[in-house]
């Protein structure tokens, strides 16, 4: 793996060395904590961000490595006009790894042209997001065992969600995995998102959540944007179009789990944090976990 | 070669673009730059009676050649058509033109937020995903186009 922009270039061994190195780096993180010694990480966050970010800083921090980077834009030279790739050819002089997250789709294809040091992409546009979606199996492997043979419903904006298309991609690298895509008919998956999966996972697409949900494993629920729409209204008509709460949830199963890529606003009810099925705020720290397995594999 | 020469006359050396449909010949005048290339003479033959498919438009390039991303590029546009490349008043190569499987610079993204369409030094690439109908996916952004898309930037 030179670079990482985007999951549709794993392999499922690929995935699965970072899983199981995740989990390795959580049971003994003190076995790492030099592994970074010496090296920088550079941040390059073209788009605010704060999760994703701090989850590298984070991660690359826990290996004894040192971080620079800007997260504003308006500080950064791209605001003077700097290309990507100006960028990105400075920051390989300057690191050993670099992360890049940025508004423009393509901008990871484009860095990694220019890019002498490893490049992650901490997602770009409504592109992909691959170190999310390596995160969420993690998240999914940790509780089930397995990547394979999982039911998975996916719920909210899927078309303009970047984390979508990448776990779809690292769903349809096992066997027997079936999808249920849920949203808005104005925010469903993409076309050549579906024509990618297509063959490899099985899917089904609906705009209505099923009564029952007792044949689910796994509840990923999304964030409708307010960024990603044009008109405010669109967004005000969709953006409690799901709300996941605990009588939605009254069929799940006890060993489903619900995630959530976060920031969450209004689609998961507060009160789904106290039940057993919430997994998101764990999620969210096996970030860094996946995050250090990504690193370590990648910078040696 | 008679009847289509009494038309317009043969070149000396340069590219016959032959059998293109009816009103696309303007589009591959744009396509290949023409327009501004003063280094070539282009005569156009349009709506010439042919046997085989009824009107054609015959191009005639006299003094240049096609690059392989000229030919992939025409073969979106108007697949089928014949390119002859002449030599000294003789034809030395006739091919037809097919649907390329990808297709570098000439066409751009239809993503407006797609990082090619700012300024960085690379060049647009697509994949050809199907030929009928004809879908183009960015290498870049992943974005799909379709025949029209390709079309609408040569109009
Ligand atoms: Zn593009």
């Amino acid at each position: 793996m030179d670079h990482l922009i985007s999951i549709k270039h794993l392999s499922k061994d690929e995935i699965l060395d970072i899983v199981q190195l995740a989990d390795k780096i959580e049971k003994n993180p003190s076995e790492y904590a030099d592994a970074m010694k010496g090296k920088i990480m550079a941040n390059l966050f073209f788009e605010p961000s704060t999760r994703t970010r701090l989850s590298f800083e984070s991660a690359f921090l826990r290996m004894g490595g040192q971080i620079l980077g800007f997260s504003d834009p308006a500080a950064s030279s791209s605001k003077k006009g700097e290309s990507i790739s100006d960028t990105i050819r400075m920051a390989s002089a300057y690191s050993d790894v670099i992360v890049m997250r940025h508004f423009l789709e393509g901008s990871g294809v484009v860095a990694s042209k220019v890019a002498s040091v490893p490049l992650i992409s901490g997602g770009t546009g409504i592109q992909e997001h691959p170190t999310q979606a390596l995160l969420d199996v993690f998240t999914i492997w940790k509780e089930f065992g397995r990547l394979d043979n999982l039911t998975v419903g996916l719920v909210g904006d899927l078309r303009y969600g970047r984390t979508i298309p990448s776990l779809l991609y690292a769903l349809s690298k096992f066997e027997n995995n079936r999808v249920f895509l849920y949203s808005p008919n104005q925010l469903r998956v993409r076309m050549s998102i579906l024509s990618d999966i297509d063959g490899k996972l099985s899917y089904e697409v609906g705009e209505k959540l099923p009564d029952d949900l007792k044949e689910f494993d796994v509840l990923y629920v999304t964030r409708v944007q307010k960024e990603r729409f044009p008109d405010e209204q669109m967004y005000e008509r969709l953006k409690d179009f799901y709300v996941i709460n605990p009588s939605v949830l009254e069929t799940a199963r006890e060993d489903m789990i619900v995630m959530h890529p976060l920031p969450r606003i209004t689609e998961i009810s507060y009160d789904v944090d106290e039940l057993p099925q919430a997994r998101y705020f764990q999620q969210a720290k096996n970030g860094v976990w996946a995050r250090m397995a990504i690193l370590y594999r990648m910078v040696r | 070669m008679a009847k289509k020469d009494m038309i317009v006359n043969a070149i000396e050396n340069g590219t016959v673009i032959d059998r293109i449909p009816a009103s696309k010949s303007l589009m591959i005048v744009r396509l290949l730059g023409l327009e501004d290339d003063e280094t070539c003479s282009v005569a156009i033959a349009v709506r010439v009676k042919s046997n085989k498919i009824g009107l054609k438009d015959v191009l005639k390039i006299q003094g240049r050649n096609l690059s392989p991303d000229e030919v992939a590029a025409l073969g979106l546009i108007a697949p089928g058509v014949t390119l002859v490349t002449v030599r000294d008043y003789e034809v030395v190569s006739k091919t037809e033109v097919e649907i390329p499987n990808e297709v570098e610079g000439i066409l751009r993204c239809i993503n407006p937020t797609c990082a090619t369409n700012f300024r960085e030094p690379v060049v647009p690439s697509f994949q050809i995903t199907t030929k009928k109908p004809l879908l183009l996916r960015c290498n870049f952004c992943d974005r799909v186009m379709l025949e029209e898309n390709v079309l609408a930037q040569f109009i």
